[in-house]
């Protein structure tokens, strides 16, 4: 199995189309050298970007993806800015994994009670300013949605269509910034078959009887 | 706000032991450093595209927090089945083992009208996501009644505060890099005292994952959920249709308008509950999965 990881590892970079910044700076770096170390071990697959498996590696990862979407949402707002409206970046992340990204950066939040706004209410604030024919034309702006569709997909999660909130604004600052993920998205039904194949053939069962 | 913690009987705590959602391992001092936070033993360096891009990354972190409430990220993810909360609860595998390669996002509902849809018990919006923390957190006996975090799962459970939140929760799952999505509701019919109870397990058509999973989940809670069971697509919906996790899946777990299915769930005067039944997520997702480790 670690032969079979090492072999898919080893192709990954060079299936991977180099579109996005980070691909190229995936790219520049080179590999480095695997340190055995700590408690865990390292896994075949850390040296490359999006498939870190060691805790390091994983954190390296999230790092990277908090640091996409983070430029997505200033493409955002630069996007939004131009079309006439204000709109202030709202990173959606789950909140501990960031606290801990932060963290090992040695950004550390101040403990005491914080009143600022956040950006969502902030946002949430700007729109309950306009006009309904203005925010209609803002979310078209935004995602390229009514805001009568919008507002259903909040409430019931109901949705006319897929990639539902991903046109306008949010779809100009995907295509400039693609995530680490889709390359491991594209692999994963693979993978995933792989996986099973071995785990659930005659030979895996009689090793594992043993 | 007083705090009545879900009373497990079978958890490492031993009879009767309370817990809370704070009780995720020990925290850090003040001031500790928290590099490589995953585990404290880490110590390998890790390669990283370039020099300058974690210098960068660490401004646009640093930027990110000067617009964001600090006391939201530092706070103790405390919800119980009392409380709803705004923080994202990380559950990484448990000490000791390797991480699967599989990161799950237990999604909660987020209905800002939750209380409003006739429970006979807890809100929709307590149900799901205190079944979402037991799944990930707590589980039973191992190995077959083991939550994700002894499967060797990292999982976030979203948040389940009344925000309409649905549309922040697909975009969090897909920026993470979820590999799993599994949202976990409860059902209304008219009112509490209706009649209607089912298990509802729902796929994204034509998606082979979707539809394997869904099977899993309904094979592995069918057994200990009252009444009957269904299952149909869920493409009308956003975290169905537009999550970018490759294994996907949305669950309604019971009626909260029924009352026979919400004493299922909460009521443990009998010992055990519907709770202690959420280790069935992680069997059903090992099954689907193929136990990977």
């Amino acid at each position: 199995m670690a032969l079979l990881l090492a072999i898919l590892g080893s192709g990954l970079v060079l299936i991977g189309g180099m579109s996005s910044e980070s691909d190229q700076a995936i790219a520049s770096v080179g590999l480095q050298p695997i340190v055995p170390g700590d408690e865990y071990g390292n896994h075949p697959l850390d040296a490359y970007p999006r498939f870190g498996r060691s805790p390091a590696a994983a954190l390296r990862d999230d790092t990277i993806a908090y640091w996409e979407a983070f430029k997505r949402e200033q493409r955002v707002v630069q996007c939004m800015t131009g079309k006439g409206y204000t709109y202030t970046g709202d990173v959606a992340f789950p909140s501990e994994a960031m606290a801990r990204i932060a963290r090992s950066l040695g950004v550390i939040a101040s403990q005491s009670v914080d009143t600022r706004p956040s950006p969502s209410s902030v946002n949430a604030l700007y729109r309950a300013g306009l006009p309904a024919v203005a925010l209609n034309q803002y979310y078209l702006a935004l995602m390229g949605e009514t805001s009568a569709d919008v507002k259903r997909a909040e409430g019931s999660g109901e949705v006319p269509h897929d990639a539902f909130g991903e046109g306008g604004c949010i779809k100009e600052a995907s295509a400039s910034v693609p995530t680490i993920w889709d390359l491991r998205r594209e692999l994963s039904d693979h993978f995933d078959d792989m996986r099973r194949q071995v785990q659930f053939s005659s030979e895996f069962a009689v090793a594992r009887s043993q | 706000m007083e705090l009545h913690c879900h009373t497990l009987r079978r958890s490492p705590g031993g009879a009767g032991a309370r817990i809370s959602e704070t009780s995720n391992g020990p925290r850090r001092k003040p001031g500790a450093d928290c590099g490589g936070d995953f585990s404290p033993a880490v110590r390998t360096p890790v390669p990283w595209p370039r020099s300058s891009l974690r210098r960068r990354i660490h401004f646009a972190i640093a930027g990110i927090l000067a617009f964001t409430a600090a006391s939201s990220i530092v706070s103790p993810a405390d919800a119980t089945h009392t409380q709803v909360t705004t923080v994202d609860l990380y559950v990484p595998q448990r000490p000791g083992i390797n991480w699967n390669g599989y990161k799950v996002y237990l999604s909660s509902p987020r209905h800002r009208d939750s209380r409003s849809w006739g429970e006979c018990g807890w809100e929709e919006n307590i149900n799901g996501r205190h079944f979402n923390v037991y799944a990930a957190r707590e589980g039973a006996s191992p190995p077959n009644n083991a939550a994700l975090k002894d499967r060797g799962y990292i999982t976030t459970v979203g948040a389940n505060w009344r925000d309409n939140g649905a549309m922040y929760a697909k975009s969090a799952s897909n920026n993470w890099g979820a590999n799993v999505h599994i949202v976990t509701h409860t059902n209304a019919s008219v009112g509490c005292g209706s009649s209607a109870q089912y298990l509802l397990t729902m796929y994204r058509t034509g998606n082979a994952n979707s539809i394997n999973l869904s099977n899993q989940l309904r094979s592995a809670l069918d057994p200990v959920i009252p009444g009957s069971q269904n299952s149909w697509n869920c493409d009308g919906l956003i975290e169905c249709n537009s999550v970018n996790a490759p294994n996907r899946a949305y669950v309604e777990l019971f009626f909260h308008t029924n009352l026979n299915a919400v004493n299922w769930f909460q009521d443990n005067s009998d010992g055990i509950d519907g709770i202690d039944d959420s280790w069935r997520y992680g069997y059903a997702l090992d099954r689907h999965l193929g136990s990977p480790r």
